[in-house]
């Protein structure tokens, strides 16, 4: 197996000699157990304020993997080494960015950054009056806000510890997957497209997910793979998020992942409003664009502007197992209390193979008249059967355009 | 997203509405002192009803909105509840309901029931 050589960009106005650093460089899989790629304390920095070039263990995965870069800094007073950073700092690179070298930014502000600000200390001067120097701190204007209820307002839905408090309980979530209200939800939107791939991004690489939440908070940009979730100013200032309720239609999270990826990825319209509905429209290709860029490969797809055959079922049922997502195009109405309109409107993700009701399994020879039954999230829940009671095989069929087969994101 | 496509389902999603349903349309009326129960179903939108409220005049009616209890596997439950209660002044009770529905763009609904309660 191959290993790489690692080395990242250290932004700082501190001699580099009394530099030091941690580096971690991992990824933490489905059921949070951590690879690490390469781990390394206290080491000093290079002249040009590099990191040392460190050499990763031995892996197979594919260069389209995503890593997370964690780095805590350290600043040598008085012979002691002392941690500098309130919590270490993060990004996200791919095996492919790390193995060109490329694992650092070129704007400065997006690396990890300390500096200092010295100031010789006076005493009072003669006329009594005290010597007091103003240290003007730069920092970055947050990103998100609600227009309704912008920053200091007690209902501002973008502060830190509520995204803090959101993504604790979606790792929660992503840990036991339990039945229940856990997950994505595009509440109030018609972000059903997005809210299906963050699903499976969440229960994959939950790392890969809380961090990207974090750098379209921190940046108002983040990169998933090579392509670039940098929404429209309009989309974070949102001014629509409330329409006079007392909580956002969207929560904090949901708003600023699902959002964000509908209006980068969207060439002609903008999404930036709850209430927008054409510009929501998530069609397969971007479907499979997300997933590729997120690491994941497509297997199979029968995705169709008509409804499936029994025979497209079964591939779909043949090809489920625990190491792939099923994303299916449907009408809303096979689902309880879902709108009954005769076109395609709705991206679910299977979690389980079609199935009779009684359990049996579902063949080319199946009565069409037979009662089905499918584990899947929608509308921010997985249920063991989310379809509508008593739904036949025959409504099943004419309510699906097919699906589409990737493996998990590795 | 092309030209072509954005025009194909801005087309199919003309025919999207909002258009929220309450079965009965009209409640039955009421008597003074006798049980009062009516279940209600609310359907058609875009999805589940995700979130619910209502006024009921006058506030000592003794009518209430009764809602299933929540299952764990669910937060949708606001589709299907009962008004019930023992009513207990004549005249006319009023209810409003307001509501929404998941994937709407934001759509909001209302409804207003009366019912004639009598001696």
């Amino acid at each position: 197996m191959p290993k790489y050589n690692f080395y990242t960009k250290i932004e700082s106005n501190v001699p580099r000699s009394n530099l030091f650093y941690d580096l971690n460089v991992y990824k933490t899989d489905a059921n949070n157990k951590k690879y690490i790629l390469l781990s390394v304390t206290q080491q000093p920095i290079d002249p040009s304020y590099y990191t040392q070039p460190h050499d990763t263990n031995e892996t197979d995965d594919d260069l389209s993997v995503i890593y997370i870069i964690e780095i805590n800094l350290y600043r040598k007073h008085g012979g002691k080494l002392i941690s500098v950073l309130s919590s270490p700092a993060k990004k996200m690179y791919t095996l492919g960015e790390i193995a060109s070298g490329k694992a650092y930014s070129k704007n400065k502000r997006e690396n990890i950054c300390y500096f200092e600000t010295k100031v010789q200390t006076k005493p009072v001067n003669s006329n009594g009056v005290e010597n007091i120097y103003n240290v003007q701190i730069t920092c970055l204007p947050r990103f998100f806000i609600a227009l309704e209820h912008p920053i200091e307002d007690p209902l501002d839905p973008f502060t830190k510890n509520i995204i803090i408090n959101e993504l604790d309980a979606r790792k929660a979530a992503s840990l036991l997957g339990p039945e229940g209200g856990y997950y994505p939800d595009q509440y109030y939107s018609m972000l059903c497209g997005p809210a299906a791939f963050y699903y499976c991004l969440m229960m994959d690489r939950y790392d890969v997910y809380e961090q990207l939440v974090w750098d379209l908070w921190n940046h108002g940009k983040a990169m998933l793979g090579s392509f670039l979730i940098q929404p429209s100013t309009s989309t974070m200032k949102v001014n629509d998020l409330f329409a006079g309720a007392s909580y956002p239609r969207v929560s904090a999270i949901d708003w600023i992942t699902m959002a964000s990826l509908r209006d980068s990825s969207n060439n002609l319209l903008k999404y930036d409003s709850v209430g927008d509905k054409v510009s929501a429209i998530t069609l397969w290709d971007d479907i499979e664009k997300w997933m590729l860029n997120a690491g994941a490969h497509k297997i199979f797809s029968n995705i169709s502007m008509y409804h499936s055959s029994l025979s497209d079922i079964c591939k779909l049922n043949s090809l489920m197992n625990d190491d792939v997502h099923i994303f299916s195009l449907i009408s809303a109405g096979m689902l309880q209390q879902g709108a009954d309109v005769p076109f395609k409107d709705h991206w679910i993700v299977w979690g389980g193979e079609l199935k009779l009701v009684n359990g049996g399994s579902i063949t080319n020879e199946t009565n069409l008249e037979e009662l089905v039954s499918l584990r899947l999230f929608s509308w921010g829940e997985v249920k063991d059967n989310s379809l509508r009671a008593s739904l036949t095989l025959d409504e099943f069929l004419s309510h699906t355009f097919g699906g589409m087969v990737f493996t998990k994101i590795p | 997203m092309n030209k072509f496509t954005v025009f194909f389902l801005s087309i199919c999603l003309t025919g999207c509405g909002n258009n929220v349903a309450f079965e009965p349309n009209h409640l039955p009326e009421g008597y003074i002192g006798q049980e009062y129960y009516v279940p209600i179903t609310i359907t058609g939108g875009t999805g589940p009803v995700v979130d619910l409220g209502y006024e009921i005049h006058p506030s000592n009616s003794g009518l209430k909105l009764v809602f299933a209890e929540q299952h764990y596997y669910t937060k949708y439950l606001y589709n299907n509840f009962a008004i019930q209660g023992n009513p207990k002044l004549p005249g006319v009770v009023t209810i409003i309901i307001k509501g929404g529905v998941v994937a709407s763009a934001g759509m909001h609904f209302e409804k207003k029931y009366e019912i004639n309660i009598l001696k």
